[in-house]
């Protein structure tokens, strides 16, 4: 009986810094991602996880200095992206797109999506809100 | 909350910096006379903490369900007895031992869902299972508010060994389905809006 408190005090204290976060984090943008930092990015959509709960997706971007760099970007679960319009044939692999959203609190090349659009498709808004 | 300053220029990543603010577009869907309300809430100084504080959001969404645990955990409890399961144990003393602490889960959970609520007060209130929820959060009230008021009357000739009243039994029925409800459009708030 000990033995099995002690077990779950471990993991209690584990799960905040292994892979149980980003579920904990489900549905909030707020502890991943900054909300005062709002940014906008251009580039070729590489790989596409269309699947709940989250919808992701990684886009090379290009930086000044010509290098390039792969953007992982985070969206809703995939009833919510289908209802803004973003299913997963506005997402094709070599795809052109530009984005806004709200930049990883890390500083990294991560990002939560706000807006979405594909080289001469329309601009489809996935979230307004950053909360 | 102010982020912690580097002192480094961030490093070029191939994004520029946005100045927009996306206007929130449930207002369309609401009830004009709410917005107003609406509006105040999600700007409040709770509201803005709940988005901008990063564990702020975490912590609430936990507490909501500890919280939860305490709250249809005691009820789900109480709901079997009334259904007939362990009548060894009294009704009146089963209450008195569980009924403190589905009180306490109501009311961190008020406290943490209006705080959840609060960051995205808009957005919420027009999301159909949000409403649904809160709809049936009312309708359990008044479940429980009938029990106690008519069905619990004459209580001493059902409350220990005895078979419970009818409409005993069709109040726990009704409470378990109702609770499961609720819980399930908590959870699809994130998925049909």
């Amino acid at each position: 009986m000990r033995t099995i408190i002690w077990l779950c005090a471990a993991i209690a204290l584990l799960a905040p810094v292994s892979q149980v976060t980003p579920l904990m984090a489900h549905h909030s943008y707020v502890p991943k991602y900054n909300p005062a930092k709002k940014i906008r990015l251009k580039g070729v959509i590489t790989s596409v996880s269309y699947f709940n709960p989250h919808v992701f997706f990684t886009v090379e971007a290009r930086t000044r200095s010509g290098q390039t760099v792969s953007w992982t970007v985070e969206t809703e679960s995939i009833s919510l992206s289908g209802k803004a319009g973003l299913t997963k044939a506005k997402m094709p692999i070599g795809g052109r797109v530009t984005l806004t959203g709200w930049q990883s609190r890390s500083g990294g090349a991560e990002m939560g999506l706000a807006t979405y659009q594909l080289r001469k498709g329309r601009r489809m808004t996935i979230r307004r809100t950053p909360r | 909350m102010a982020e912690p300053s580097t002192g480094t220029p961030a490093p070029d990543l191939g994004a520029s910096d946005v100045a927009e603010v996306l206007a929130d577009g449930a207002a369309s869907e609401l009830p004009g006379f709410l917005v107003p309300y609406l509006t105040e809430i999600n700007a409040s100084a709770a509201a803005e903490i709940v988005r901008t504080v990063f564990w702020v959001y975490p912590l609430l969404e936990t507490a909501h369900v500890i919280g939860l645990g305490l709250l249809f955990g005691g009820i789900f409890m109480l709901d079997l007895r009334l259904l007939g399961m362990n009548k060894g144990i009294s009704v009146s003393s089963l209450s008195r031992h569980v009924l403190p602490w589905v009180w306490m889960g109501f009311a961190i959970n008020l406290v943490s869902g209006a705080m959840l609520f609060a960051s995205d007060a808009l957005s919420l209130a027009a999301n159909i299972s949000f409403q649904l929820k809160m709809m049936l959060l009312v309708v359990a009230g008044l479940n429980a508010t009938v029990f106690q008021l008519v069905s619990a009357r004459g209580i001493e000739r059902w409350d220990e060994r005895r078979s419970t009243s009818s409409g005993a039994k069709l109040a726990a029925v009704f409470s378990i389905a109702v609770w499961l409800a609720i819980i399930t459009l908590g959870r699809l708030i994130a998925y049909w809006a």
